[in-house]
């Protein structure tokens, strides 16, 4: 995969989340196929961006460190609100 | 925010990654070059692993708290479902954990927890063997409940 596809997956999956964010306020936590879809995108990338850097062809750029901490970060608090639900339920 | 999901440390701004490897267990980080970058491919892994058990969790979760609310789950299945969740969740903590210490151990301190958190995590759940097993687990505790769980219409 070339560096433009990476970017336009990488595009892509910040849309997803960025989407995600007000639903999953809105009803106490992401659909369940959104975030599928989200976390199978970012896996991809991941999946990616190893394989380039096996090529010795990635480029690594520090302020992409906070966005995909933020990504884990919604997740783990819809997951957390789930969970709370759940042991009240 | 576009252009997300690049890694990188900050002792590796824009440097090629010319190395792999992935484990707790990988030699020892020195202060320049490719170690620092192997650091990098080693908390690309534990992200990856933690997203998987966070999504393995979630899906049967939201499934159980939606039908829930819509009254559609029996006493025997809530029953049968929620410890299976409850034991996930516990599991996905253990991940966070074990996630949090491969990256402190590789050097990178973005995405870990709170200290106040880390305190709290047990001494077994402190290496990417440890974040795969639980990961694992989750995946294994997600599927039980979603085989449970009615099915959407």
């Amino acid at each position: 995969m070339d560096k433009a596809k990476l970017f336009d997956m990488l595009d892509k999956a910040g849309d997803f989340i960025e989407a995600l964010a007000p639903l999953a306020i809105a009803i106490g936590g992401p659909t369940v196929g959104k975030v599928i879809d989200v976390v199978e995108a970012v896996d991809d990338v991941v999946e990616n961006i190893t394989a380039l850097a096996k090529e010795g062809k990635a480029v690594l750029q520090s302020n992409d460190v906070d966005a995909i901490d933020a990504a884990l970060s919604r997740i783990r608090h819809a997951n957390d609100a789930l969970n709370a639900a759940i042991q009240a339920s | 925010m576009k252009r997300t999901f690049f890694y990188c440390l900050t002792l590796t701004l824009c440097a090629p990654l010319v190395a792999c490897t992935s484990g707790a267990d990988s030699p020892a980080p020195s202060p320049s070059g490719p170690v620092a970058e192997t650091s990098a491919v080693i908390a690309l892994n534990a992200d990856k692993a933690l997203y998987a058990a966070e999504a393995a969790y979630n899906a049967p979760a939201h499934a159980y708290v939606t039908a829930d609310a819509k009254g559609l789950l029996s006493a025997s299945v809530k029953a049968q479902v929620k410890p299976l969740l409850v034991d996930a969740y516990n599991g996905v903590v253990v991940a966070r954990c074990a996630h949090s210490f491969v990256k402190l151990a590789a050097g990178v301190v973005q995405g870990v927890l709170p200290s106040g958190d880390l305190d709290k995590c047990p001494a077994t759940a402190r290496s990417q063997a440890a974040l795969d097993n639980a990961k694992a687990e989750v995946e294994g505790l997600s599927a039980q409940a979603s085989s449970l769980l009615p099915k959407p219409k």
